[in-house]
C-alpha cells in the first residue's frame, strides 16, 4: 500500500504540520518528533503545553521530502487558489454539507436525551413494581386485573414522557472539520500541488535558500525571508532574490554541513540497528543532535552529535570539552560527517553560483543511496593517575 | 580545607611571582605585651605603637625605608631550555631544596611537572613506591599520592562492607536450611543438636550485624584503619629497576639513588612572560653549545610553537594567537591573578585567586580577538558554557583589541634593529600597550531557576 504524503506547510519560512493525524504519523512511523508551537496569543502557555502546529526543523524537512513521505505547500499561494477556485456552488454544498451535519448532531442529541429518560422511566418502574409486590404480599387475592391495567397504564404514560419536541432543543456550537481535509476543492489543490514536480522543486530550492543565505545574512527586510517571490516565477528569476554577492565558499560549506545532518537522520533511519532511535535538536548539549535509543518519552539521549565536513580542521579543544562534556552527561561524543566521491568533488569546483550550488545540493539530496556515506567516530574522555 | 592548612600553604606559596625583595631598612616594629588589668601597660602599649607608626610614616615620606626588587639578579637567572619542537623545559634538580623549578613553583605556580598533575612530585612519589625512602609524615604526601590513598581507602571500604554482606547472606543461608531440616528429623538429640547450632549462627550473624553497623561511616572506618598507600614491597619490577642509576660504587641497598626523568614545562606565555616581565630567566637551545636567545628570538620560537613549520617575521600580524594569548597572560599577571592553563577544561586560561594548592580556580578564561567578524557558530559556546558550569567555574570571554597590520609590523621593526636593551623593553611595552582587553562573562540564565 502506498502511504499517504504527508503536507508540509511553509508558513513564512518556517514547516508546520497542522494534521492531528499526520503528527501521529510521522512520530510513530518516521520517528520525527518536531516541536510542537501552537498557543494562543491570550493564553500563552509553558513550552511543555504547547499543541499543534508542529515545527519541523530544516534537516527533518529535508529527510521527509528526500525519502518521498512529504510535500510541501506554500500557504500563502494555497489560500488564494482556494479562494480563486471557490465557487457559490461550493459554498452551498458546504452549508449544506454543515446542516446536514447539524441535524446529525440533533438527532443524536434527541437520541440521547431519549436514553436518559428511558432509564430514569424504567429505574422507577422497577421501584414501584418492588414496591406493589411488597404490598401485594399483604392483602394476597385483591384484584389481579387491577394490577395489569395499572402496568399499562404506566407505560402509556412513559412513551408520552419519553417524546422530545426537537424544537426545544437548542444547539449553539456547530462542528465544523478542524482540517481543510473536508472542503470540496481541497483534495483536487493539493493534487496539483503534490504532483506538479517543478513547483515542488521551486519550493525546496526556496526553501533551502531561505535557510542557507538569507537567515546568515541578517536579511532585515522580512519579505526577502519569505517564498512568495520564488514561488511564481521560474528559478532562474527567483534567484536574483538575496543570492547576489553571496559568498560561494561558506555557502558550500555550510550546504555540506546540512547535507551530512540530513544525511545523518537517513541513515540512522535506514540501518536496522538503529531504526528505533529518534533525533532531536541538540542546542541543549552544546551540538547539532541528541540521539535517543527510543521514544524520549521514556528514554534518556545516548548521543551527542556534531558535523564536521570532510576535510574540515577541528580544533582539538572543542575534542577537549566535547568528551568532557559527554562523560559529565554520561553520553558518547559523537563527530559525524560524509566521506566525499571524487565524483562530486569535480561537480562542486564547476558550480559557481549559488544557484547551482543549491540545485546541486537538491539533486544530491535525492540520491538514494547517501545514507550509506556517512562516517561516525565516537570520542571518549580518558585519563591516568 | 582547614584554616590551619590553609595558613600553612599560604606561609609556603607566600610571593605571587618569583622576585626577590630586599629591604634596606628592616622595619622592626616592636609591641609590648598589654595586660589587661594593668593600665600602665596599656599606656605604654599606645605611646610604642603611635613611635612606631610614626618611623614607619617618616621612613615612607622621607623614603629612607627602600623596598625594591634586587638589582643583581644575573647570577640568579633561571635556566630554561627550549627543544627543537619549542618545548619550554626546566630541569629539576634532586637534593636542592630551593632548585629553579621548585622555584618557579612556589613563587607564582608557573609552569607544570609532565609526570605529574602539575606541582612536579613525580620522583618523590616514585621514591616511595619503590620502598627507596620509607620515612616519611603523612603531611609530605602530595596530592596524587592523597588522592590515591583516599581512593584505596575507599575501595577497601566497600570490599569490607562487601564482605560482611556475604557473610551474613551465608549465615541467613544456614539458618533458613537448619529451620527446613528441623520439620523433618525426628530424634530428640539431632533435634537439640540443631537447636544449638541454630543458637551458634544466630549469635555469630549478631556480632556481624554490630561489626557491619559499625563500618557503615566511612570516617569511622579511616580512623580504625590504616590503609598503606604502597603495599607492594616485593622485587622490583625490570621497568622500575631501569630507573635505578647503576652505580657499582653503590653496594648498600638502602643507598640507591632514583633517575629523575621529570621537568617543568613551561607554557609559551609564561617562558616570554618570565623573560620580557620580569627579567627572571635565560633560554637556550636544547642544542649543546648555542647562546643565550634574545627576547626576538625568544618571541619567533613562542609564535612558532603554535604552528608545524616556521613563519617569518615579515609575515606576522597583531592577531597571532600567541600575541593574543601573551596579552591576556600579562594582563591578569599583572593584576595579581595567578594564571595557568586551561587545556583540562577547554578553554585558553584559568584563573585561581592565589594558587592551584590553597584553592579552586574561579573563572575560566576563552581569548577571542575583537574583530567585526560574526560568529557563525553559537552552539560551540554553549557546549563550552555547559562544562564549565558543571565544574561550578565561570566563563569569560576575553576580546581582544589587536593593533593593525601595518603599525604592528612598524614597532616589530624598530625592536628588531635596537641593539640596547631598555629601550628595546621601551618598545616591547609600546606594542603591548597596542592590546585592549575587554572581559565579558557568559553565563546561562533560566528565568525559572535563578529567580532567587
Amino acid at each position: 500500500m502506498v502511504k499517504r504524503k504527508i503536507p508540509i506547510t511553509i508558513v513564512g519560512n518556517r514547516a508546520l504540520v497542522f494534521d492531528l493525524p499526520d503528527i501521529k504519523i510521522l512520530r510513530e512511523e518516521y520517528h520525527v518528533l518536531g516541536v510542537l508551537s501552537g498557543t494562543l496569543p491570550v493564553a500563552p502557555q509553558q513550552s511543555i503545553f504547547l499543541s499543534v502546529p508542529l515545527q519541523l526543523s530544516i534537516e527533518e524537512v529535508l529527510y521527509l521530502v528526500a525519502m518521498g513521505r512529504a510535500y510541501l505547500i506554500h500557504e500563502k499561494q494555497v489560500t488564494h487558489q482556494f479562494f480563486e477556485t471557490w465557487t457559490d456552488e461550493d459554498t452551498e454544498k458546504y452549508l449544506n454539507k454543515l446542516w446536514e451535519g447539524h441535524k446529525k448532531d440533533i438527532k443524536q442529541k434527541q437520541r440521547e436525551i431519549f436514553e436518559k429518560r428511558h432509564f430514569f422511566l424504567q429505574k422507577t418502574k422497577k421501584k414501584q413494581q418492588r414496591n406493589k409486590q411488597k404490598t401485594e404480599g399483604l392483602q394476597s387475592d385483591i384484584g389481579k386485573e387491577e394490577g395489569i391495567s395499572n402496568h399499562d397504564l404506566l407505560a402509556e404514560e412513559s412513551q408520552k414522557e419519553i417524546e422530545v419536541d426537537s424544537s426545544n432543543i437548542n444547539l449553539i456550537f456547530y462542528k465544523t472539520e478542524d482540517s481543510s481535509r473536508g472542503l470540496s476543492n481541497y483534495d483536487w489543490l493539493v493534487e496539483i500541488i503534490q504532483h506538479s514536480d517543478g513547483f515542488q522543486r521551486r519550493m525546496l530550492f526556496g526553501y533551502i535558500k531561505n535557510h542557507l543565505i538569507n537567515k546568515y545574512n541578517g536579511v532585515v527586510d522580512v519579505s526577502h525571508l519569505e517564498i512568495d517571490n520564488l514561488i511564481y516565477d521560474t528559478i532562474d528569476n527567483a534567484v536574483a532574490v538575496g543570492t547576489a554577492g553571496v559568498d560561494l565558499e561558506k555557502l558550500r560549506h555550510r550546504c555540506d554541513r546540512l547535507i551530512s545532518s540530513v544525511r545523518f537522520i537517513q541513515s540512522i533511519h535506514s540501518r536496522a540497528e538503529t531504526s528505533q532511535y529518534y533525533v532531536l535538536p541538540g542546542l541543549k548539549f552544546g551540538s547539532k543532535f541528541v540521539v535517543y535509543p527510543g521514544d524520549p518519552l521514556r528514554y534518556h539521549s545516548h548521543h551527542i552529535v556534531n558535523f564536521f565536513n570532510w576535510d574540515e580542521e577541528i580544533d582539538l579543544m572543542r575534542f577537549v570539552n566535547g568528551g568532557r562534556l559527554a562523560v559529565g552527561v554520561k553520553k558518547l561524543w559523537v563527530v559525524s560527517g560524509i566521506k566525499p566521491k571524487e565524483k562530486i568533488k569535480d561537480a562542486e569546483s564547476s558550480s559557481n553560483s549559488a544557484t547551482e550550488e543549491i540545485d546541486g545540493f537538491i539533486n544530491a539530496l535525492f540520491d538514494g543511496n547517501g545514507d550509506k556515506e556517512v562516517v561516525n567516530f565516537s570520542v571518549e574522555w580518558a585519563g591516568f593517575g | 580545607m582547614s584554616k590551619f592548612n590553609k595558613k600553612r600553604l599560604l606561609s609556603i606559596y607566600k610571593n605571587p611571582l618569583p622576585i626577590d625583595l630586599i629591604y634596606d631598612n628592616d622595619i622592626t616594629f616592636v609591641i609590648p605585651q598589654v595586660v589587661a588589668h594593668n593600665p600602665v601597660s596599656w599606656i605604654f602599649f599606645a605611646s610604642s605603637y603611635l613611635k612606631n607608626c610614626l618611623e614607619i610614616s617618616g621612613q615612607l615620606i622621607n623614603n629612607t625605608g627602600k623596598v625594591h626588587q634586587s638589582i643583581d639578579n644575573s647570577s640568579q637567572k633561571i635556566v630554561v631550555k627550549v627543544s627543537d619542537h619549542d618545548v619550554f623545559k626546566v630541569e629539576i634538580e634532586i637534593g636542592t631544596p630551593e632548585s629553579d623549578a621548585i622555584k618557579l613553583w612556589k613563587n607564582g605556580f608557573f609552569g607544570k611537572g609532565i609526570l605529574s598533575r602539575s606541582e612536579p612530585t613525580w620522583y618523590e612519589r616514585t621514591e616511595r613506591r619503590l620502598h627507596l625512602k620509607d620515612q616519611y609524615s603523612e603531611k609530605d604526601l602530595t596530592s596524587e599520592e592523597i588522592t590515591a590513598l583516599r581512593r584505596n581507602e575507599r575501595k577497601k571500604f566497600k570490599q569490607l562492607r562487601e564482605s560482611y554482606e556475604n557473610q551474613q547472606l551465608e549465615l541467613e543461608r544456614q539458618i533458613s536450611a537448619i529451620i527446613d531440616r528441623q520439620k523433618i528429623v525426628s530424634t530428640k538429640k539431632e533435634m537439640l543438636e540443631m537447636e544449638n547450632d541454630l543458637k551458634r549462627i544466630q549469635r555469630e550473624l549478631e556480632d556481624l550485624k554490630l561489626l557491619s553497623q559499625q563500618n557503615q561511616d566511612f570516617r569511622a572506618f579511616q580512623s580504625s584503619h590504616k590503609v598503606k598507600l604502597y603495599e607492594y614491597a616485593g622485587p622490583l619490577r625490570p621497568d622500575d629497576n631501569a630507573l635505578i642509576i647503576n652505580d657499582p660504587t653503590i653496594s648498600d641497598k638502602d643507598k640507591r639513588k632514583l633517575m629523575q626523568l621529570e621537568y617543568l614545562q613551561l607554557m609559551p606565555v609564561e617562558a616570554f612572560f618570565l623573560q620580557l616581565a620580569l627579567d627572571k630567566v635565560k633560554v637556550f637551545p636544547e642544542t649543546t653549545g648555542s647562546n643565550e636567545l634574545s627576547t626576538l628570538e625568544l618571541f619567533q620560537r613562542c609564535v612558532d610553537s603554535y604552528y608545524s613549520s616556521t613563519t617569518p617575521m615579515s609575515r606576522l600580524a597583531g592577531n597571532e594567537k600567541f600575541l593574543l594569548d601573551y596579552a591576556v597572560y600579562h594582563h591578569y599577571r599583572s593584576h595579581g591573578w595567578c594564571v595557568r592553563s586551561g587545556v583540562k577544561f577547554g578553554v585558553d586560561f584559568l584563573l585561581y585567586e592565589k594558587g592551584p594548592p590553597i584553592s579552586h580556580a574561579q573563572y575560566c578564561l576563552h581569548v577571542v580577538e575583537n574583530s567585526g567578524k560574526n560568529m557563525e557558530d553559537f552552539v560551540e559556546y554553549s557546549s563550552l558554557n555547559r562544562v564549565i558550569g558543571g565544574v561550578r567555574k565561570t566563563l569569560v570571554f576575553v576580546c581582544v583589541d589587536v593593533p593593525s597590520v601595518s603599525t604592528f609590523q612598524k614597532i616589530m621593526e624598530k625592536i628588531a634593529i635596537e641593539k640596547d636593551i631598555t629601550e628595546q623593553q621601551k618598545l616591547w611595552k609600546k606594542l603591548l600597550n597596542q592590546y585592549n582587553i575587554t572581559e565579558m562573562v557568559y553565563r546561562r540564565w533560566v528565568p525559572s531557576r535563578n529567580r532567587d
